[in-house]
């Protein structure tokens, strides 16, 4: 091959370095870093480079793990679920329709406590056709019990391959990390590599729970109605717990790095209209390049989107007296309710004096410009109350040479 | 942040290129020779080899001017990496006037000029460079992405410089092929010739000449004319496989001999895009000739063929075979 994207992490990275990557090998080079036992992914189309990155260290020998290849996306997940129980600390990821054939074997991971990291290129899924461009449909699919973290460009999709890891194995959930599909999967962006002694320092491997002969019990068996909703609460009580030690191992993250991160992340929020737009992943960036010259508005984007940081969410919009929430999200749910993002922001606001619209844009891979940007800032000074449907479509043409207007 | 860094202008560059040639593989070499945050990303489709390609880059010393994962609307500096692209996609589309526009092509600047004006570009500087020529020489074969690269250099010297694009190759590509691509860069300014626009017109870095809502394409179909099942009907939509000419991809085409032909059908089956054409003849099926505006050359079909022994020499002759196009 004459292009060797992987080049960087063939040796030990010693000090911080700058490289350019597209967001899928960066993901490949930080997932290397963290020294995994086990990489099992299905090969094949919706499938990203990230695993083929991490082939190419495998077999060039930088990396001593099982890479594994499986034949369906489901055997993909279970494989990943049960060699993680084993003990094996291990990595898998997907995409758009890749997420759905993987669904029923979804739940156990969080069951079992295992700490598997999975990378998430979020893509659309097939309705009404086909399109593998960006969509965030991973958001239907993300109330099984995994943490979920969200990245803006390559720099933090990097960092989430690192911190993922840590989250999972400090949690004992398992972990999703998503960026967004094609923007930053196939974006080349400079970012800084961290060097490898400071990933193993920050990613120790610590004993857990595993399948053991020593201690035998039965794992994925059958729970009768005895105990089911006993053990369900066990994983609720725990899963209070996540947000904390997500944000503590962001904090330990920013103490080597000096790269911040937050559960939320907040931008100009006491501006004069006492407006902002939450959003998350790619879009974050384009609202902040925006920005520079429109100080009216300002940013909430959401790091973490599962556990959902709802206590967090409602202080910061009591704390600056927000008065009118936007939301910019890329998918839809054909509910008749607010769309997933809305959704869950919606219910942590719930009683609080704000308006809230959502606008949805840039499904399937269309762009998300300052057009779109400024026709929902400029909307939301007409919006006075929260009567009427709450989200309409922004970007999409109603017949030729006319574009839909959400109205609300 | 200091203020210098404040007022660091952002440049823009789209590369347009087709599926193979290496468009993406430049833009991501022009981020990575840039002393400073860079972004860049392709165009999202159906990357298929010799489709309409682009690619964007976005360079500044301001991380906040590139922040943004939005693609190229504006740019300064434009590269075609094939000549025959000009008349298919619109090159210039939003470029800010004292622009550049760097193509490979052996036409004379008249040429280029009569074919760029139907899409109404603004006063730009034109760059010409027989790149192809130069890959064939160094390389041994028509790959142009690191050369277009070289020409660019020419023409805005403020992005990078040789060193630095040097070392980007040879970051990138293997070393036996970075070495090939670096000896091939160095005689590319020399070959590069740039015709300045007529006037004199100050290059701006910061206003944007994108169409508001040009993204959304409006003169396609909208929600009210899209059919019910969201299928792509053909007589609603304009697009499909119909108007593309894929058969000007390959080098080679299938040629039918039909007193060779069973009639099997074998063929039908294989072909990947449906090129082999059939009518009805009595109420069946018959194969009678290739679809050479989509044929791309695969040779799936000849390999199916069983063919048939000719009657008077005895000699098994096949149905199809591959010619090439000169």
């Amino acid at each position: 091959m004459s292009v060797q994207p992987m080049n960087p992490f063939f040796r030990e990275i010693k000090e911080p370095v700058e490289l350019t990557m597209t967001g899928n090998y960066a993901v490949a080079g930080g997932v290397t870093q963290t020294d995994p036992d086990v990489i099992c992914a299905f090969p094949i189309t919706p499938q990203t480079q990230s695993v083929e990155g991490l082939s190419d260290v495998v077999n060039h020998g930088r990396l001593k793990a099982a890479f594994v290849n499986v034949e369906s996306e489901l055997a993909a997940c279970a494989y990943s679920t049960a060699a993680c129980a084993a003990g094996a600390r291990t990595f898998t990821a997907t995409a758009s329709q890749g997420l759905l054939l993987m669904t029923e074997a979804l739940p156990m991971a969080p069951g079992w406590r295992v700490p598997l990291t999975m990378l998430i290129s979020a893509r659309a899924f097939n309705s009404p056709n086909l399109s593998i461009w960006n969509s965030w449909e991973f958001t239907l699919l993300s109330s099984f019990g995994w943490n979920c973290i969200v990245s803006e460009n390559v720099q933090e999709t990097y960092d989430a391959s690192i911190i993922a890891s840590r989250i999972a194995e400090d949690t004992l959930f398992p972990t999703q990390f998503v960026h967004d599909g094609f923007i930053i999967s196939h974006s080349a962006q400079k970012f800084f590599a961290i060097p490898d002694e400071d990933v193993l320092k920050y990613t120790p491997k610590k004993p857990r729970h595993h399948v053991n002969t020593k201690r035998p019990g039965t794992w994925g068996s059958i729970i009768t109605p005895d105990y089911f909703m006993e053990a369900r609460l066990a994983l609720e009580l725990e899963k209070r717990t996540v947000l904390d030690k997500m944000e503590a191992a962001f904090r330990e993250f920013e103490k080597i790095t000096g790269r911040a991160y937050h559960l939320i992340e907040t931008y100009n929020l006491d501006n004069p209209s006492k407006t902002v737009c939450i959003t998350m992943g790619s879009m974050a960036g384009n609202i902040l390049t925006w920005m520079q010259n429109n100080k009216d508005i300002g940013l909430i984007k959401l790091r973490a989107w599962r556990p959902f940081p709802a206590e967090q969410l409602r202080k910061i919009i009591e704390e600056h007296n927000i008065e009118k929430i936007f939301v910019l999200e890329k998918d839809d749910d054909l509910s008749g309710q607010l769309p997933p993002v809305a959704s869950s922001i919606s219910s942590s606001l719930m009683g609080l004096p704000v308006i809230l619209r959502s606008f949805i844009v840039g499904l399937g891979g269309r762009d998300v410009t300052k057009d779109e940007i400024e026709f929902a800032a400029k909307k939301m000074k007409d919006v006075k109350d929260n009567q009427g449907r709450l989200y309409d479509y922004l970007g999409v043409r109603e017949s030729k040479g006319k574009l839909w207007e959400a109205k609300f | 942040m200091s203020d210098d860094i404040k007022k660091a202008p952002r440049y823009l560059i789209r590369f347009h290129g087709r599926g193979g040639q290496g468009a993406v593989t430049a833009a991501q070499l022009c981020a990575m020779a840039f002393n400073g945050p860079a972004t860049c990303m392709p165009t999202f489709g159906a990357e298929r080899m010799g489709s309409p390609v682009a690619s964007f880059v976005k360079l500044s010393k301001d991380f906040e001017k590139v922040r943004t994962n939005e693609q190229v609307y504006s740019p300064q500096y434009v590269a075609v990496l094939d000549d025959t692209l000009l008349s298919d996609v619109d090159c210039t589309a939003g470029m800010v006037p004292g622009g550049y526009l760097v193509i490979n092509t052996c036409r004379p600047i008249e040429e280029v000029r009569e074919i760029i004006s139907k899409n109404n570009p603004p006063a730009i500087n034109i760059a010409l460079i027989d790149a192809t020529n130069i890959a064939l020489e160094y390389l041994g074969r028509n790959i142009t992405n690191t050369l277009i690269l070289g020409a660019l250099l020419k023409v805005a010297p403020e992005l990078f410089t040789i060193e630095q694009l040097s070392d980007a190759i040879a970051d990138q590509f293997n070393p036996k092929i970075a070495q090939k691509n670096m000896d091939a860069i160095k005689v590319v300014p020399d070959a590069t010739t740039v015709y300045p626009a007529d006037g004199d017109v100050k290059i701006s870095y910061e206003t944007d000449y994108k169409k508001q809502w040009s993204h959304v394409k409006p003169d396609l179909i909208g929600v009210k004319e899209w059919d019910l099942a969201g299928v792509w009907y053909v007589d609603k939509v304009d697009g499909g496989s119909k108007r593309v000419n894929t058969g000007a991809w390959g080098v080679s085409v299938a040629q039918y001999h039909p007193e060779y032909c069973i009639q099997c059908g074998n063929c039908v089956f294989v072909c990947p895009d449906f090129c082999i054409l059939r009518e009805e003849v009595d109420g069946k099926w018959q194969v009678v000739g290739v679809d050479e505006f989509h044929c791309k050359g695969c040779g799936n079909c000849v390999a199916v063929c069983p063919g048939k022994k000719d009657k008077e020499t005895g000699e098994k002759h096949k149905a199809l075979t591959m010619v090439m196009k000169c």
